[in-house]
C-alpha cells in the first residue's frame, strides 16, 4: 500500500526539517518515491510529524490490572461504545485512569501516539503483561523488567561480580521478552518484604545480600554498557514520595558519570517529579524541579521524564511498595499491595491530586518546573508516569502549559498559595516552541530507547505519522494554547505502519502493532554463560514455577520484534 | 474424592521406554503445580509423578468423554457434524435478545478472551464460575482491596499462615508441599513455620497443623472484627466471639503480630457463608492492618484451575472482573444483576452457552428450571447433569493436557499449559470452537 501526505508543514527534528513538503509512504515505510496511484491525504496547512512515542506510562500486566480491579468506579468513568458514532473501535472503551486494553489502543491513537512503553514489568509475571500487550491495539510495545529488588541480581552485585550480573540480567530480559532494565527502589522493596521498612539512602545495606541502592545502580550502570542494550537504565529513584528526597535523587543521577555511551544517555532518572521535593515535612516541603533540571543540564549523560501532574482523581501504582503502603496510611481508602516472586513488589492506590491542596500544587509545580528547566529538549521526555500523576490522556493539556506562560500563570493564580513560596513557578517564563514539543513527545524518547525506525519520518522510518490541524506558520502556541491543546488532543490522522487507524477521532482500522524486545545473551562469553545457568538453576529452587516454564513462550509474541545485540 | 496425605503420588509401572513430559503443569486446582512429569505409552497417557490424587484422576482416570457433536431434537440428543453443531450454536445466539455465558474455570485465558469477544458480538453477557466461589473475593477487593503476594514470597518468608476456612489437604493437595509445611523457604524452614486453620469443623487439614480454632457457622466476621479490634488496642467484653474464646483470638492475633511475614490462606468457608463478601473484606483488612507491626499478606485459595484467568482476561478486555453485559452501546458491569443466576432467576437470559460447567447441578432450583426452559448451548469435554436437557452439545479438548494455553495461579501469577497428547478424534480446543461460533454469527 501506498500513500502521499501531500504538502503538510513536517517537523522532523532527528532529520532536522521543519518545512512545508510531501511525505511518502510505501509498505509501512517512509520512502523517496510512491507511484501515481498511491493514495493521498492532503495536509495543507497542517503539522506533519512522526508518530508519538510514549517512554514511560503503566498501560499493561498485573498491576494496571489489578487497578481497575480495585476501581470499578473508575471504569465507569470512561466507558463509551464501539463502532462508527462511537469510538469507531471494534470494542467499547471503559475507564478513564484506568482504562481497558482496547481504550489504551484507541486513545493514544486518537492523540497521534504509536509506541508507548510499559516500565515496569515484574518479572515472574512477564506473561500477563504480554497477553495485555496483545489485546492492546495499534500501537507498538516495548516492557522494562524490574530488576533493583532481585535476589540473584542483588547477590551478584553485592559482591562486585558484574560478569554473572550481566549474564544473568541478559537472560531476565530474554525470559521476560523484555527490552531494558527498570531498577525500582533498589533494594528498599526487598526491605519492604522482610520488614516493612525501606532503605533510605544509598549506602544502607538489605541483608542477608549485603546489597545497598548504590551498589545495584553502579553494578546495572556498568553491565548495561557491557551489554550494549539500546536503552540506560531507567531508575525510579530511592526515598520517592517523600520531602527532601532530591538529594536522593541527585546523588544517584551523580553515578552516571563515569559512563558514558556515544549515542544516547547512560541513566534515565524516572518521574522525577517524585522525587525532587526540598523541605524535611509535609509543612516545609518545596519544589526542588529546578534543582534536577540543572542537574540534567550540567551533565549529559542523564535523561529525566517529569510525570506532570494534572489536578486529577487518577490511580498511583508502582513496584516502590512501601510507598504505596505509606500513601494509603494518608488517603484511608483502598489500597493493594504485593509482594512478587523473588524479585520485588507493588501496590496501588487511588489519589485524588486536589488543586487546593499545598502537596498537590508543590507537585505540580516539581513537574512544570523539570521539564521547563531542562534547557535541551532532547533530554526530557514528556510523562505523567501514567496514570500515577495523571491519565496520558492529559498530555495536549500539559504540552499547552509548556507552551504557554501566560496560562501558567492562571493556573499559579489559581492552585494553593503555597506555590508562590515553595516554588519556582511565578519565576520561569520559557515556552517550549512547536518543534520543541515534537522533540520531547516523540524524537527525544525514540532516541533514548534507540527504536530505529521511530521518531522521525527519514527515507526508511517507520511510516507512523500524526497529524494534526495547526498550521505552524499561523499559531502562536503561547496564545492559543486551548486550541493548541484541543487540537493535540485529537489528531486529524493517524498512520500507523503506513495505515490510517485513525480519523478525527474515529479508529479506522486497528492491526496488532509490533512488541519490541531485546536478546543480549549474544554478548556473553560461554564460561560466564555456564556459571550463570548454573546460579540460576540454584536459585530457581526458591521459586513456586520450575526454571523451564517461567520463560515467556514464543506464543506470547505474534508481533514480538528482536533486536540481537553484542552478537 | 481421592484424598492423598502423602501428597506426591506417583502410580507404580514399568519405565519401559516410555517417553516422558517434564514440567507440566497440573489443570486441575488453582495451586497450577508445574513440575509434573506426565509418561506416555503409544501416545497415551500411562502414568505421571508427582501429581496429588486429584491431579492423578483427571491426567490418568478416563472420565466419560462426551463423544460427537449433537443436537436436541425432541427428547433425544442427535449426533450431528461439528459444522452443523456450530451453525446451530451461532442460531441460538443469533436469535436470543440477551444471550449468557457462564463457566470458564477449567479453560485457558486465550479461550475466556474469545468468549468475552463472542459475547460482546453477540450483544449478551458474561460471567464465571467465581459467582459460585470467589464473587465476594471480588467485591471486597473493589470494596476495600488487599495485600497480596505471589507464592514465592509466602513460602521464603512466612513462619506464621492461617488457613482461615480453607481445607489444603482436600482441596489444593500440594500446598503443604509446595507452599507451607514441607516447602523449605530461604528465610524459614517448612517445620518452624506456625500453621492455624480456621474453620467451621476440624478438617484433615486441621488435623496435621499446629493449632485448629473452631469457629462457628457464620462466626467468621464477628471473630476477624473482633481481632482487628483488639489489633487497635480494644478489649472485648465477651468471653466468646463467633464461637471462638477471646483468648484463642488474642493468642492467634499475637502470632500474627509478630510474625515476620505471616499470610492468611482464605476459602470458600470465608467467602461462601455468613456475611460472604464483608468476611472478606474483614480478613483483607486485619491482613493489610498487621503491616503496621511485622508483614501480612493474604492469598485467595481458588479452586478450579483457571478461574482467577477469566478474572484477569476479563478486567483487562473489559475494565470488569466479569458479570458485563453487551446488551447497551456501552460496557455494563453489575454484579448481582448480571450473574447467571439471577439473569435465569428472573427469567432475564433467554439462551445460554455454557462453556465447561455444570449449572444444573450447582444452580439454585429456580434457575435450574429456567435454564430448561431456555436454548442452550454446551461446551465441555464431560457430560455432566446440564447435557441432559442441553440443546446442542459440542465436545471439547481438556486444556492442559489435550491443548495449550495459559491460567492463572491461585496468586494471579500466570502459568503455561501444556499439550501432552492430542484430543479424541473430532475434538476441537475451546478456542477454536468459540472462533468458529463467532465465524458463524
Ligand atoms: S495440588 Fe492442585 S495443581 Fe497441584 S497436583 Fe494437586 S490438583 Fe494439581
Ligand atoms: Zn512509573
Amino acid at each position: 500500500m501506498e500513500l502521499r501526505i501531500r504538502n503538510g508543514h513536517v517537523i522532523d527534528p532527528a532529520s532536522g526539517v521543519n518545512e512545508v513538503k510531501d511525505v511518502l509512504v510505501r509498505d509501512g515505510k517512509v520512502v523517496d518515491e510512491v507511484s501515481r496511484d498511491a493514495e493521498e491525504i492532503d495536509a495543507s496547512g497542517k503539522l506533519v510529524v512522526p508518530g508519538g512515542v510514549c517512554p514511560h506510562s503503566h498501560i499493561a500486566g498485573p498491576k494496571s490490572n489489578v487497578g481497575r480491579l480495585l476501581r470499578p468506579e473508575d471504569g465507569r468513568k470512561g466507558t463509551t461504545s464501539a463502532g462508527p458514532g462511537g469510538g469507531g473501535g471494534n470494542f467499547p472503551e471503559s475507564g478513564f485512569s484506568l482504562p481497558n486494553t482496547y481504550a489504551i489502543g484507541y486513545r493514544y491513537a486518537r492523540m497521534g501516539y504509536t509506541t508507548v512503553v510499559e516500565p515496569s514489568m515484574a518479572p515472574i509475571e512477564a506473561r500477563h503483561t504480554h497477553e495485555e500487550f496483545n489485546d492492546i491495539p495499534i500501537i507498538d510495545k516495548a516492557a522494562l523488567p524490574e530488576v533493583g529488588n532481585n535476589w540473584l541480581l542483588m547477590r551478584y552485585l553485592a559482591s562486585g561480580d558484574t560478569e554473572r550480573a550481566a549474564a544473568y540480567a541478559a537472560w531476565l530480559i530474554r525470559a521476560t521478552r523484555g527490552y531494558g532494565l527498570k531498577i525500582v527502589n533498589p533494594c528498599g522493596v526487598e526491605q519492604w518484604s522482610q520488614s516493612g521498612g525501606n532503605v533510605m539512602d544509598l549506602d544502607q545495606s538489605v541483608e542477608p545480600f549485603g546489597c545497598t541502592p548504590r551498589k545495584i545502580i553502579e553494578g546495572c550502570l556498568e553491565l548495561n554498557e557491557a551489554l550494549g542494550l539500546p536503552h540506560s537504565i531507567h531508575l525510579h529513584a530511592n526515598n520517592l514520595g517523600v520531602p527532601g528526597n532530591v538529594e536522593t535523587l541527585l546523588e544517584s543521577m551523580e553515578l552516571a558519570s563515569g559512563h558514558e555511551n556515544d549515542d544516547r544517555a547512560v541513566l534515565h532518572a524516572t518521574h522525577v517529579q517524585f522525587n525532587s521535593y526540598g523541605g524535611d515535612s509535609w509543612g516545609t516541603m518545596s519544589s526542588e524541579g529546578l534543582s534536577t533540571a540543572e542537574f540534567v543540564n550540567r551533565n549529559p549523560n542523564v535523561t529525566i521524564d517529569p510525570a506532570v501532574v494534572t489536578f486529577k482523581d487518577t490511580t498511583t501504582m508502582t513496584g516502590d511498595a512501601p510507598f504505596e503502603y505509606n500513601l494509603q496510611k494518608m488517603t484511608k481508602g483502598k489500597y493493594v499491595g504485593s509482594d512478587v516472586g523473588l524479585e520485588g513488589g507493588g501496590g496501588v492506590v487511588p489519589f485524588e491530586y486536589k488543586p487546593d491542596n499545598p502537596v498537590a500544587t508543590i507537585q505540580w509545580a516539581t513537574g512544570m518546573e523539570a521539564a521547563l528547566g531542562v534547557e535541551d529538549p532532547w533530554r526530557v521526555f514528556l510523562t505523567t508516569d501514567h496514570p500515577n500523576a495523571a491519565p496520558f490522556t492529559d498530555y495536549p493539556l500539559i504540552m499547552s502549559w509548556l507552551a504557554s506562560a501566560e496560562e501558567r500563570e492562571r493556573i499559579v493564580s489559581r492552585v494553593h498559595p503555597v506555590v508562590n513560596r515553595a516554588t519556582a513557578m511565578g519565576t520561569i517564563d520559557r515556552e517550549y516552541t512547536l518543534e520543541e514539543l515534537v522533540v520531547i513527545t516523540r524524537s527525544a524518547p525514540a532516541r533514548a530507547y534507540d527504536f530505529e525506525g521511530k521518531g522521525h519520518l527519514g527515507t526508511g522510518a517507520d511510516a507512523d505519522v500524526a497529524i494534526y490541524d495547526i498550521d505552524p506558520d499561523d499559531t502562536d502556541p503561547s496564545r492559543q494554547h486551548q486550541e493548541l491543546r484541543q487540537k493535540l488532543q485529537v489528531a486529524n490522522y493517524t498512520v500507523k505502519a503506513g495505515e490510517i487507524v485513525q480519523r478525527d477521532g474515529e479508529i479506522k482500522s486497528e492491526p496488532l502493532g509490533s512488541t519490541h524486545w531485546v536478546d543480549a545473551t549474544g554478548a556473553i562469553d560461554g564460561h560466564v554463560w555456564e556459571d550463570a545457568m548454573s546460579d540460576i538453576g540454584d536459585h530457581f529452587q526458591n521459586y513456586a514455577i520450575q526454571l523451564e516454564n517461567y520463560s515467556v513462550q514464543e506464543q506470547y509474541l505474534p508481533t514480538g520484534e528482536v533486536r540481537e545485540v553484542g552478537v | 474424592m481421592t484424598i492423598c496425605l502423602v501428597s506426591s503420588v506417583s502410580v507404580a509401572g514399568e519405565r519401559t521406554g516410555a517417553e516422558v513430559v517434564k514440567n507440566v503443569t497440573c489443570p486441575y486446582c488453582g495451586l497450577l503445580c508445574d513440575d509434573i512429569d506426565v509418561y506416555l505409552e503409544d501416545g497415551e497417557i500411562s502414568r505421571i509423578k508427582r501429581g496429588c490424587g486429584l491431579s492423578n484422576a483427571k491426567f490418568v482416570s478416563e472420565a466419560d468423554r462426551i463423544e460427537s457433536p449433537a443436537v436436541r431434537e425432541g427428547e433425544e440428543l442427535h449426533e450431528v457434524s461439528y459444522g452443523e453443531a456450530i451453525e446451530r450454536a451461532a442460531e441460538v445466539l443469533r436469535e436470543a435478545k440477551r444471550p449468557d455465558c457462564y463457566g470458564w474455570s477449567s479453560c485457558s485465558v486465550e479461550a475466556q478472551g474469545l468468549g468475552i469477544e463472542l459475547m460482546k458480538e453477540a450483544r449478551g453477557s458474561i460471567g464465571s464460575t467465581s459467582a459460585v466461589c470467589h464473587l465476594p473475593s471480588v467485591l471486597a477487593m473493589q470494596d476495600c482491596g488487599a495485600p497480596k503476594a505471589t507464592l514465592e514470597q509466602v513460602r521464603n518468608r512466612a513462619d506464621v499462615v492461617i488457613y482461615w476456612g480453607s481445607n489444603p489437604v482436600e482441596a489444593h493437595p500440594r500446598h503443604f508441599e509446595r507452599v507451607t509445611r514441607r516447602a523449605d523457604g530461604y528465610f524459614v524452614k517448612g517445620k518452624d513455620r506456625y500453621i492455624a486453620v480456621v474453620d467451621v469443623r476440624e478438617t484433615l487439614s486441621a488435623k496435621i497443623s499446629d493449632e485448629f480454632v473452631k469457629v462457628e457457622p457464620g462466626g467468621d466476621y464477628e471473630a476477624l472484627q473482633a481481632m482487628r479490634s483488639m489489633l487497635q488496642g480494644n478489649e472485648i467484653e465477651a468471653d466468646e466471639v463467633g464461637g471462638v474464646p477471646v483468648e484463642t483470638l488474642g493468642e492467634l492475633l499475637g502470632r500474627m503480630k509478630d510474625a515476620d511475614f505471616a499470610c492468611i490462606f482464605w476459602g470458600l468457608g470465608v467467602t461462601m457463608s455468613g456475611a460472604k463478601h464483608r468476611n472478606v473484606e474483614a480478613l483483607t483488612s486485619l491482613a493489610k492492618e498487621l503491616n503496621d507491626y511485622g508483614r501480612c499478606v493474604s492469598v485467595p485459595m481458588r479452586g478450579h484451575f483457571n478461574v482467577a484467568g477469566f478474572g484477569q482476561v476479563c478486567t483487562w478486555k473489559t475494565g470488569f472482573p466479569g458479570f458485563v453485559d453487551f446488551t447497551g452501546d456501552e460496557i455494563n458491569y453489575a454484579p448481582g444483576e448480571n450473574t447467571s443466576v439471577d439473569l435465569l432467576r428472573r427469567g432475564g437470559s433467554d439462551a445460554m452457552l455454557l462453556v465447561g460447567s455444570d449449572p444444573a447441578a450447582h444452580f439454585p432450583l429456580r434457575a435450574v428450571k429456567r435454564l430448561r426452559e431456555v436454548p442452550v448451548v454446551q461446551v465441555d469435554p464431560h457430560p455432566n447433569a446440564t447435557t441432559r436437557f442441553a440443546d446442542v452439545v459440542i465436545p471439547s479438548a481438556l486444556v492442559g493436557i489435550e491443548a495449550e494455553g495459559t491460567a492463572y495461579r491461585m496468586d494471579t501469577v500466570p502459568i503455561r499449559l501444556k499439550k501432552v497428547v492430542d484430543p479424541p478424534e473430532g475434538v476441537r480446543t475451546d478456542e477454536r470452537i468459540i472462533r468458529d461460533v463467532m465465524g458463524a454469527l
